[in-house]
């Protein structure tokens, strides 16, 4: 039996050099899983016991400055269908040593990091259907406390294609082309949610403090591909909670590894304690063909190869008529067909086939000829 | 400016809601407005809400004016003894009848000591906060309030006697006491007559102690002898109704002992009890199967042809036999007619259930529990002084559930038991612990409840002394022979030939589907196979078409309907339940062919 290196490294590491490798021998045939066990059934029961006791309610610390994120059995949900859009998606960003070891500076990063869009600075807005424009009045204030003056904003304007022009604190945007007042309401939500600085995405950000006395950053709001290209941050630990997100950045097997913490940590939070390989077999599962499936219709039970195990699942009509029609055949090598036309499961003691038989004939397809005679 | 609202509706205003108010209250009491008609001035929102309707609850409470009740000690007296009635001192306007509505302006003392000035009621008794039911359950102010409620329940589940004139009755499921008795411990409410004549529950020694394991989480031992002495022996009616219906065509159902060429005859000997009449006659000792009315019908269907060629269709059998698991004495016949003018039976069986493991039994202060075994008097524990229990309930059911008005009861009924009187357990009001405890004393045994015991199989005597005492049980409704079911072979569905569902059709205890992911889990495939087998049949298949074809099995011939004689045919073993699905398919315009492979 061959044992991979990183374990005889490992074993070596722990009980010396000249450790006794038939030892690490027997132990690794132990942890071996027999072959035909039902190991999806066992993570699938591992989990769902465990998640019958998660509620459905959510704590909620509303008030409270620290950023609240889904958790309980809503979370397990979104993680498992492979959500696109996460109910609170959240960002934790470490800084380079030089960031991260002052106040000023992180605090500095972190409001840098929050999107300001223009409804943030003005401090009152209208259409005008007779000037066929918009007016935004801007609050002199607010523009000084983010280091902003009334031609950075104009010049964001004419970055998005629109005409403006400054009136004391009020800019104009007009379009002639607008000539009734739903068109210049379009015009003007467009207008009003035009980014002016900061990352696109991030709506909030709060400074958190680790045990070592270096900051870090969590925010509202992810977009970790803008974020990684950032000089002051540490790419090696910066992550995001979305999944898919994580999946075209950093690429599957990040996301794979975020799948298991991400399981772990909803089950952990509320004090449930499953074994680590059941949620490495869901989200290696989940990640194998190189994209992030969910499990449901649409992802893993949708796409099984046996026309009756989809139809067992959902939308059975659906499934059936498409076979008819593609010419599909189901060869009974799962579970679910197996068990509605009542023939053995190949899983477990069904695992087992009869290679030769008492005259010593064997099972293969040349052997068939001589069976018949 | 008030709105007034009569029962709901807007119907006109008023300067001053509140003297409104007091002129309607002044006028009820005074008798010129019925006494029914509640009012109430809402100061939130400035209205005056005035109900006469029907159904709203009302409580009657005793009036107090300037901190004394309206009702005096000489109104008591002369209410006691005869002179004046209850609704004497109503139209008095001493007491009156307030709705939820009317009471959010009230102030109601529970009791006279704690009169006020500020009160405007006073309760009649504090046993009216709890209601009639909860009234009957003795020293419940001692219990935790969550007991109460599976008490009230145990009460209401009662197997007594529910009315008086049930051997005319013909409820559907019914069970009477054969013998009942009026607990020892007693609230003020079981003066009333009602409950008198309708009792629940016997009097018998409890101890208080865990034997032999069969008495743990919530189960209790009963004394077999006191079993064959008739404790809680009970009677279990069962009606059966039939109806002679007439059919369109002047065709109609015959009661009758039906004849033996009739479509589904039984056998002679299951119509062995039917007079002539057809109809089984009284004090029968029926078992189940036995038919109780005989009756033919009309087909239902024009049957085959060759049944239809002689001419004479054949009437087939309807009869009402006796339930399966169930037997008796045919206690009572009824013939009538419906509406429709149609002969209608009513049989009744009774049958005697004795107490038998799986009963339930429930005491009066919630802790209710099913019989674990049921224990000869020869090996059930004894006291010193001979004293053998009839139920032996586990003590570890009372330190979670702090329901003490167990415990109180024991003794209580242990004093009334000694001492020959009734003992007070009304809550509030009733006899106190310390009263009991010193009485109990008095007659020599010690004031806890405690005695000595002495091991029923060995003679020794136990190392701690036990609580024994005297309280009111209640066989429940719940017998096992209603509930019992099991099954090995029997029934299938026509359609699927999957076993039946339910008991009253024999049936099978389904294999779910969760169930069925711990057989993959553990990867018995093979057992997992054997359990969905139930319905499993040979389907021949044509190997060149793959749709299913025609074969005799004996003959070792067959044809398929699309390839012909000759065509290959091979059997597959599958379910019922697929080949149906497959059909199903084929209907809805889909091919499903069967490759079939050599399995070997």
């Amino acid at each position: 039996m061959e044992i991979p290196k990183k374990h005889i490294e490992a074993f070596k590491q722990r009980y010396g050099e000249k450790a006794d490798l038939k030892k690490l021998e027997e132990i690794y045939k132990k942890s071996l899983i027999t072959p035909g066990e039902a190991v999806g059934v066992i993570a699938a029961q591992s989990i769902g016991e465990a998640s019958t006791q998660l509620t459905l309610k959510t704590k909620h610390s509303a008030g409270l400055s620290v950023i609240n994120t889904t958790s309980g059995l809503p979370r397990l949900v979104e993680i498992f269908d492979a959500k696109k859009e996460i109910a609170t998606p959240v960002m934790d960003i470490y800084l380079k040593p030089e960031y991260a070891k002052s106040k000023q500076k992180a605090a500095e990063f972190a409001n840098r990091l929050i999107e300001i869009r223009i409804k943030d600075l003005v401090s009152s807005y209208d259409v005008s259907l007779r000037k066929k424009a918009v007016n935004l009045v801007f609050d002199r204030d607010t523009l000084k406390s983010y280091n902003l003056t009334l031609r950075d904003v104009t010049q964001k304007i004419s970055a998005a294609k629109m005409t403006s022009s400054i009136e004391g604190d009020t800019v104009t945007i007009s379009d002639k082309s607008s000539d009734n007042v739903k068109k210049l309401i379009r015009l003007r939500n467009k207008v009003v949610d035009i980014s002016i600085s900061g990352m696109p995405g991030i709506s909030r950000a709060v400074l958190n403090t680790a045990d070592d006395g270096s900051f870090w950053i969590k925010t509202v709001g992810t977009n970790l591909e803008e974020v990684l290209k950032m000089e002051e941050v540490e790419i090696s630990s910066t992550i995001s909670n979305d999944i898919v997100e994580v999946s075209k950045v950093l690429g599957i097997e990040a996301a794979r590894n975020l799948i298991i913490e991400e399981i772990d940590n909803t089950l952990s939070n509320v004090g449930l304690k499953v074994d680590l390989r059941h949620m490495m077999l869901i989200a290696d599962a989940m990640c194998m063909d190189g994209t992030v499936r969910g499990i449901g219709r649409y992802g893993l039970s949708g796409e099984t190869e046996s026309v009756l195990a989809r139809a067992s699942f959902e939308v059975p009509l659906k499934h059936l008529f498409e076979a008819g029609m593609y010419h599909e055949t189901d060869q009974f090598k799962y579970t679910a067909n197996n068990i509605m036309s009542n023939q053995v499961i190949p899983v477990g003691t069904g695992g087992v086939k009869l290679v030769v038989k008492d005259n010593g004939k064997g099972n293969r397809k040349d052997d068939e000829k001589k069976d018949s005679e | 400016m008030t709105f007034v609202f009569i029962n709901g509706v807007l119907s006109g205003r008023t300067d001053d809601g509140e003297a409104l108010e007091k002129a309607i209250i002044k006028d009820r009491r005074s008798g010129e407005i019925p006494q029914f008609v509640n009012v109430r001035y809402k100061k939130e929102t400035d209205t005056v809400m005035i109900n006469s309707d029907s159904g709203r609850l009302t409580r009657a409470l005793i009036v107090v004016k300037n901190g004394k009740p309206a009702v005096t000690k000489d109104d008591v007296s002369m209410l006691i003894e005869g002179h004046i009635s209850w609704d004497d001192l109503v139209k008095a306007g001493k007491i009156e009848y307030l709705d939820a509505d009317e009471e959010e302006n009230t102030y109601v003392a529970l009791d006279e000591s704690e009169l006020t000035p500020e009160h405007t009621h006073l309760e009649i008794t504090p046993l009216s906060i709890f209601g009639t039911q909860a009234g009957m359950l003795p020293f419940i102010n001692h219990s935790n309030p969550h007991r109460n409620l599976p008490g009230v329940k145990s009460i209401q589940q009662g197997v007594g006697v529910y009315s008086t004139n049930y051997l005319i009755r013909a409820d559907n499921e019914s069970m009477i006491a054969v013998d009942q008795q009026l607990p020892i411990v007693r609230t003020r409410l079981y003066d009333n007559e009602g409950i008198k004549t309708h009792v629940i529950g016997q009097n018998i020694v409890v101890a208080v102690v865990s034997y032999l394991g069969y008495n743990m989480d919530d189960a209790i031992i009963i004394n077999k002898s006191s079993v064959d002495r008739g404790l809680f022996r009970s009677m279990f009616f069962r009606p059966y109704k039939i109806e002679e219906t007439k059919y369109v065509g002047g065709q109609s159902d015959v009661i009758t002992v039906p004849d033996k060429d009739v479509g589904g005859y039984r056998s002679e000997d299951a119509y062995k009890f039917l007079d002539e009449d057809g109809i089984a006659f009284p004090n029968a000792h029926v078992d189940s199967g036995d038919v109780l009315i005989g009756r033919v019908s009309p087909p239902r269907f024009i049957s085959s042809i060759d049944k239809f060629r002689l001419g004479v269709q054949k009437q087939v059998e309807s009869s009402l036999e006796c339930r399966t698991g169930e037997s008796g004495i045919v206690e009572n016949v009824f013939i009538t007619s419906t509406t429709e003018g149609n002969k209608y039976i009513s049989l009744k069986v009774r049958q005697e259930r004795r107490v038998e493991i799986g009963d339930k039994f429930g005491s009066r202060s919630g802790q209710k529990g099913v019989v674990g075994m049921i224990l000869p008097q020869e090996d059930m524990p004894f006291t010193y002084s001979g004293i053998v229990p009839d139920l032996l309930f586990s003590p570890y059911s009372l330190p979670s559930r702090m329901s003490l008005a167990y415990l109180l009861e024991l003794i209580g009924g242990k004093v009334g038991a000694m001492g020959g009187h009734i003992v007070d357990g009304t809550s509030f009001t009733g006899e106190s612990e310390e009263s009991l405890r010193a009485e109990l004393k008095s007659y020599g045994f010690r004031d806890n409840g405690v005695e000595t015991m002495y091991n029923g199989i060995t003679g020794e005597q136990m190392s701690v002394r036990i609580f024994v005492g005297d309280i009111s049980y209640i066989r429940l409704k719940h017998f096992v022979a209603n509930k019992i079911q099991w099954r090995a072979r029997g029934p299938v569905q026509l359609l699927n030939r999957q076993p039946t569902e339910g008991k009253s059709k024999h049936g099978g205890l389904r294999l779910g589907e969760m169930e069925k992911d711990c057989f993959v889990a553990y990867g018995a495939a093979l057992t997992l196979k054997e359990r969905f087998d139930s319905d499993k049949i040979m389907v021949p298949v044509c190997t060149k078409c793959g749709m299913t074809a025609v074969y005799n099995v004996k003959k070792k011939v067959g044809y398929c309907p699309i390839d012909g004689d000759n065509a290959p045919i091979k059997l597959v073993e599958v379910s019922a339940s697929f080949k149906i699905l497959l059909d199903e398919l084929k209907s809805i315009g889909i091919y499903p062919k069967i490759l079939v492979g050599s399995k070997v």
